[in-house]
């Protein structure tokens, strides 16, 4: 008899993260930050001007990095490809139009948008982000992925949120 | 062999009527002695037609003989299933129950080669594995041993043919191979809930179809606004999956795989402490 073994291993991981496949918590969190692109809108007077259209993540969680990259190989956001950037410094992040910020470097939200100085999706994944700056920010409810969105916070950054990505999301202020 | 051969001797050589030339039980008994077994065969089957023949006993073991010597020389199932039919009407027939210890031996012999048979053809043909198998419980049946384990053979075959179906699944990805996988384990567990390898698998298969199904999403194809409800039917997978490995966990709680399989359900669960309880598990067995 041969006995299954799980499509891959599932290897110790913080709680919500996992450090090798599958991490199908990281896939759906990439699937809401492509959906993002469509349901916000950057402006067009300041907005970030780079051929690409960047999302970064700022912190540890190679699983998210590695599916927005799978994304990234076939998608597009209009007619710009995707760059997906991961620093982990302040020294080195670079302007984005989205950033994911890893739960640990929840605190650095302020100085990384004093730093960068461009409209940028902040979305975080830590429970009170969105009092430090972020506009989107990620909570697990019955079992699943929600968000929370504060169109205060994305007016003070300049962007635009749909009213279909807010009835979907709780909203706070 | 010898045996059969020693009592066929004093039977046919007492017997007046069957000492007769022209006797089609001698005839064929002859050709059988000399491994003519073509000419045995149909003397024997002309024998178990006629009316003054088929309602004896050594008609019916002398058949059992031949077809199961026919079958040892070039396997079909026509002369195993021949063989297992005579050997059938024999204990049917024999009030004496003076051939039935032998019959039943050589039931159980063809069953075995039904069942090694089905085991074998599970790969290339499940559908004649089952019919296979089938033959191989009906055989075993007419033998009414109740010191074999039918029930165990039974566990194995169907463990064996989930198993074939997960694979089969795995390489072509078709609904039916899932669900005869699953039809199989669920089986299993009708004999005995707590099999481990049954809950096993089957907690494996949900799972599995879970994170496939988040896995593969495609990014254009989920909207955000169709997400929760695409979330609602993986959740419902790992749902399905809980009981299953919890129940193999109940009957090896240090089995590795077990482990992995819960820590990844209560992962995909969002319900992190559970599965780092379980990782902590899994950590503790390594060290």
């Amino acid at each position: 008899m041969v006995i299954l073994l799980l499509t891959n291993s599932i290897p110790m991981a913080t709680p919500g993260r996992l450090d090798g496949p599958p991490d199908p918590n990281a896939k759906i969190k990439a699937l809401f930050l492509y959906n993002f692109t469509k349901y916000v809108e950057w402006p067009a007077a300041t907005a970030l001007m780079t051929p690409s259209f960047r999302i970064g993540v700022y912190g540890e969680y190679p699983n998210l990095v590695k599916e927005l990259n799978n994304m990234a190989a076939t998608k597009k956001h209009k007619d710009q490809p995707f760059k997906i950037i991961n620093f982990f410094s302040i020294e080195d992040a670079v302007p984005c139009h989205i950033i994911y910020i890893a739960p640990e470097k929840t605190d650095d939200i302020t100085a990384l948008k004093r730093k960068l100085d461009v409209p940028i999706l902040i979305v975080s994944d830590e429970i009170g982000a969105i009092n430090k700056g972020a506009v989107i920010n990620f909570f697990y409810e019955s079992s699943k992925q929600r968000m929370e969105i504060s169109p205060a916070n994305a007016e003070k950054d300049n962007l635009k949120v749909s009213s279909q990505l807010l009835g979907v999301s709780k909203v706070v202020n | 062999m010898i045996r059969l051969l020693t009592i066929l001797i004093f039977i046919l050589c007492s017997l007046s009527t069957y000492a007769q030339n022209g006797n089609l039980l001698s005839k064929s008994y002859n050709s059988y002695k000399a491994g003519e077994l073509s000419e045995a065969k149909i003397l024997i089957d002309s024998a178990a037609q006629s009316d003054q023949y088929k309602s004896q006993i050594l008609t019916w073991y002398l058949k059992g003989f031949i077809y199961k010597d026919l079958f040892k020389k070039e396997p079909s199932d026509a002369a195993r299933s021949e063989a297992v039919t005579s050997f059938a009407k024999l204990l049917e027939i024999d009030s004496t129950q003076k051939y039935e210890a032998e019959s039943k031996q050589n039931l159980k012999y063809l069953a075995s080669t039904y069942y090694n048979e089905a085991m074998q053809s599970l790969a290339t043909n499940p559908q004649k594995s089952d019919s296979l198998f089938q033959s191989f419980e009906a055989a075993m049946n007419l033998t009414n041993d109740s010191t074999f384990d039918l029930k165990g053979s039974r566990m194995k075959y169907l463990l064996a043919r989930g198993t074939t179906y997960v694979q089969k699944y795995r390489s072509d990805t078709t609904e039916v191979a899932r669900e005869e996988a699953i039809a199989s384990f669920q089986k299993v567990l009708a004999l005995d809930s707590l099999n481990k390898k049954a809950n096993y698998n089957l907690g494996v298969i949900y799972y599995n179809q879970a994170v496939n199904l988040i896995l593969n999403a495609d990014y254009d194809e989920i909207d955000i606004l169709a997400l929760s409800e695409f979330e609602d039917k993986s959740i419902e997978l790992f749902e399905q999956s809980l009981p299953y490995m919890k129940a193999a966990y109940q009957v090896d709680p240090q089995d590795v795989n077990i482990l992995e399989g819960l820590a990844g359900i209560y992962f995909g669960l969002k319900e992190f402490e559970t599965s780092n309880k379980y990782k902590e598990e899994l950590k503790a067995l390594s060290e």
